[in-house]
């Protein structure tokens, strides 16, 4: 039999058209799937015993409780505490990644030194012992020195406290956040101590919040404001403003302008609507509205955490005296051999270039270029952080310290909350060998100091003793009275996970006397920069603040939140400037100038243009560059800042 | 293929747009469940990977009578004709018959993104890279899910793991049906604001059933028929009427790297 090139080619043709009809080719498609996928390159999930385990988030003052998920001693996931009474069982996306932080890009894990090399600087390995010794030597020499926290209101706090006041001439400075800033007006307007004063959350029917992020990290995750009526006053659609029951759009840098208004249809002290009305651009009608709200569906809270002065935050501060909404409430009980401490200094006081040697406790998101006007020349710095960022890249020397979770330490009450509150932190994963806190690295230059450990179980005790309050446990979901738990239960209940919150605080007595008027000045038109650049951040999350990188999801991947190289515009500025989206635009201020790429948003006021603060998702920038990547630290330290735009 | 014996569900959410603050805790906290790695640095908010998305959302008007909501966004599991079963070449994707979830088998995956065209609410996301974390990172991997290779498509599945799991703990317990609280997907349990709602649809008496009956409940794309089995509520008329409407986008990308 004879065969031919056209039967073979019959033949190839009949196979392959019969092969199509057989699950051969798709059975060979789907390995060829599976195959293709099992490269050495992907990583492998952990395997393990699952455990469940309690801690705290210490990202910010807010403390939520966590659940941690563990694949042996190892966190994988984190989840809220329900039935939590200061948390409610709620996490923002930083609590949900707080795991992550120990592995961020530029984590630290062997100290290291700045050395100028030219003109540039490098890095070079050092040793913690290195920057102690440099730290002392400029001690006994009498330099003066500071202790700047950048994690304020902690236990660890005092003992950086009682080290300043151990050292012949140095001064403790607290990095004071925006939240916070209406309750210390108020303490200061009534005379009340400091840190005694809070809101009555759950006795308010009516917030009027000036600027204030609510609902975007403000106290945690905006369980305070349930069932409340917001007003928002601000220029831009925020998260909370969106989610308000009414927006009022303040010029910038006027919001402060309204509390005017309120008080004087309340008290007939304030300033005339018509003239508020001329400053702010809010209808003297709507004015009115708000004035009567504020009075009828009280009581109220007047709150402007926003980043604003101090004049502006009094004005508002004020308010509340009108509405009677406030409590004092009684402090945490102070461990023994620390009631008595000098009060902290005040950045903005120190005189210029006074400061010669910065022991700065985890410095991200300082406002840069205050503490270099307040270095001396020459100074010594030293930065004690768990990655790098912020004060580390003009530090000499920088020390690691743990990041978060890996070492117990404490939540107190955040903002939106009323009473006191107490928790332990406990540690969910080790730290790297080798690396202590800062309170380690202050008992080797001040000898005598306790350990941060041992101050927190004497804070626990001094709780205990008061008999105040109550103990819940996180796991059991369950609440006792602090009388019926013993104080070695107390303590260990703590560090398993739990949080003691105070009795019901009392209300405080307003005085009819509101305190003296404040002085404000609205805002001058500048020629040269005619818009107005507003900063917007997410606190936890500004400037270089180590966030987890997943945070991607919602900047890079999304834009759901503005990213640091983003400049947001009305679509009617945008236009009248010739700009569009996407394309670069060159933001410039007397202070500096940076050229990031134009979003348009109609939320914002035409004539203001929005800058983030952070996060940084720039990894590859190295340790030595001594720029500030903080982009509003470029154009100015003020909440909002004249600039000019223009194509890049 | 045998009948199934256990009883049918269809697992559904509700997710009410007016207390969405757009936070974005649930984005993130489906990737720490999911095994989703960080964006390469040349992603972008096109080729990233985000099994549920949260959009804004603009009434369209100008300055100060502006208002916007915060819209999550996952697969939603479309129990009709689903768009992307039907153009699988690699039958990669699956409706399950006992749950309703749409299943996407990344093993199987060839990477045609066939699918990803077919769908029409864009909840399908591409490997365009390998996953990589950061050193040490790929220790806080979720042990229940497998991570994904460069080249297939994956999507949100409802944390078919953790449903897995409530099954699990229901048979050691000798139980035929779990209990609700054991599953809940990753994006509920995170949302600090409590706008999500999951639960058996076909259960007339479980509040994500009555939430999805009550006035004020819609879906997107209803025109479509896809039977999508996520259920929004908003009190703003303009926000039902943007439901109905497909965007089209156009910005000039600034392409990077």
């Amino acid at each position: 039999m004879s065969v031919s090139r056209r039967d073979v080619f019959k033949f190839g043709a009949g196979s392959a058209a019969g092969l199509a009809l057989t699950p051969l080719p798709w059975k060979l498609l789907d390995d060829t799937s599976i195959w293709t996928q099992n490269w050495s390159w992907v990583p492998k999930v952990p395997r393990g015993e699952i455990k469940t385990k309690y801690s705290a988030c210490t990202l910010c003052p807010a403390g939520c409780g966590l659940k941690a998920r563990c694949v042996g001693e190892q966190p994988v996931s984190l989840a809220g505490v329900a039935a939590h009474p200061v948390s409610a069982g709620r996490l923002c996306p930083l609590g949900v990644t707080a795991h992550h932080v120990a592995f961020h890009p530029k984590r630290i894990r062997r100290a290291f030194r700045r050395v100028r090399q030219g003109e540039k600087y490098a890095c070079v390995p050092s040793r913690t012992e290195d920057a102690t010794a440099a730290v002392a030597q400029a001690i006994q020499k009498g330099s003066r020195v500071v202790v700047l926290d950048g994690r304020p209101d902690r236990t660890a706090s005092l003992i950086y406290r009682r080290a300043a006041a151990s050292m012949p001439n140095a001064a403790y400075v607290p990095v004071r956040s925006e939240e916070g800033a209406t309750l210390r007006a108020l303490a200061e307007l009534t005379g009340a101590a400091p840190g005694t004063l809070a809101f009555d959350w759950s006795g308010a029917r009516t917030v009027v919040s000036f600027g204030t992020p609510l609902l975007d990290g403000w106290g945690g995750p905006g369980q305070q404001l349930e069932g409340k009526r917001l007003i928002q006053v601000e220029p831009v659609l925020s998260r909370t403003a969106g989610r308000a029951d009414k927006w009022l759009a303040a010029k910038p840098g006027t919001e402060a302008f309204v509390a005017l208004g309120i008080a004087q249809i309340r008290t007939g002290e304030g300033m005339a609507l018509a003239d508020v009305e001329a400053i702010t651009g809010i209808r003297k009608e709507d004015l009115e509205a708000l004035a009567r709200e504020f009075s009828d569906q009280g009581p109220s809270i007047a709150i402007a955490d926003g980043g604003y002065g101090p004049q502006e935050v009094r004005a508002v501060a004020a308010l509340n005296l009108i509405s009677g909404c406030i409590v004092r409430r009684a402090g945490i009980p102070m461990p023994a051999g620390f009631e008595e401490l000098p009060a902290p200094a005040e950045l903005a006081s120190l005189p210029d270039g006074s400061v010669q040697v910065l022991i700065a406790v985890e410095p991200y998101g300082l406002p840069a270029a205050l503490v270099k006007r307040k270095l001396a020349k020459d100074a010594l710095v030293v930065a004690l952080a768990s990655c790098l960022g912020g004060l580390t890249r003009r530090a000499d020397y920088v020390v690691p310290v743990p990041a978060a979770l890996e070492a117990v330490c404490d939540t107190g009450a955040p903002e939106g909350a009323s009473a006191a509150a107490f928790g332990i932190a406990g540690a969910l994963m080790p730290a790297p060998e080798g690396v202590a806190d800062a309170a380690a690295f202050l008992a080797s230059v001040v000898p005598g100091l306790p350990a941060e450990e041992a101050v927190l179980q004497a804070r626990a005790e001094a709780i205990h003793k008061s008999g105040r309050g109550q103990l819940f446990r996180f796991a059991s979901g369950e609440a006792s009275a602090v009388k019926d738990v013993s104080a070695e239960d107390f303590w260990t209940a703590l560090n398993e996970g739990a949080c003691w919150t105070d009795t019901a605080p009392a209300a405080f007595k307003v005085a009819a006397n509101p305190g003296p008027a404040v002085t404000l000045e609205p805002p001058k038109a500048d020629a040269a920069y005619p818009v107005t650049a507003l900063g917007s951040g997410w606190r936890a999350a500004s400037g270089e603040a180590p966030v987890s990188p997943l945070l991607t999801k919602i900047y890079q991947e999304s834009e759901l939140r503005q990213a640091s190289d983003v400049a947001a515009l009305n679509p009617a500025t945008a236009k009248a400037l010739g700009l569009e989206e996407g394309r670069e635009v060159r933001v410039e201020s007397r202070a500096g100038s940076a050229t990031l790429r134009v979003a348009l948003d109609p939320g914002i006021m035409p004539g203001v243009v929005r800058l983030s603060c952070g996060p940084s998702f720039e990894y590859a920038a190295g340790a030595a560059d001594p720029a500030d990547a903080s982009l509003l630290c470029k154009l100015g330290d003020a909440r909002t800042v004249p600039v000019r735009l223009s194509r890049a | 293929m045998s009948e199934s014996k256990e009883p049918k569900s269809r697992y559904g959410m509700v997710i009410d747009v007016d207390r969405c603050t757009g936070c974005g805790a649930c984005m993130v906290a489906c990737a720490v469940e999911n095994n989703v790695p960080p964006a390469n640095v040349k992603a972008t908010e096109r080729t990233g990977t985000t099994w549920v998305r949260v959009y804004r959302l603009e009434n369209g008007e100008a300055f100060p009578r502006t208002r916007t909501v915060f819209i999550p966004v996952p697969c939603q599991h479309c129990g009709h004709e689903t768009p992307c079963v039907s153009v699988c070449p690699q039958q990669a994707v699956e409706v399950d018959g006992a749950t309703g979830i749409v299943d996407q088998m990344p093993q199987r995956c060839l990477g045609c993104r066939y699918c990803m065209t077919a769908c029409p609410y864009h909840a399908r996301y591409f490997n365009w890279w390998d996953p990589v974390w950061p050193a040490g990172m790929e220790r806080t991997l979720n042990p229940d899910v497998a991570p994904r290779t460069r080249g297939v498509v994956e999507k949100c599945n409802f944390c078919h793991g953790r449903l897995h799991a409530a099954k699990a703990k229901a048979a050691a317990a000798g139980k035929r049906e779990i209990d609700p609280a054991d599953y809940v997907p990753a994006c509920v349990e995170a949302c600090p604001a409590g706008a999500i709602t999951f639960g058996d649809l076909s259960k007339p008496d479980t509040p994500v059933a009555q939430l999805a009956r009550s006035e004020g409940s819609f879906r997107m794309l209803e025109k479509l028929n896809t039977d999508p089995k996520v259920y929004y509520r908003s009190r703003q008329p303009w926000v039902h009427q943007a439901a109905e409407m497909t965007y089209a986008r156009v910005r000039e990308e600034v392409v990077r790297g």
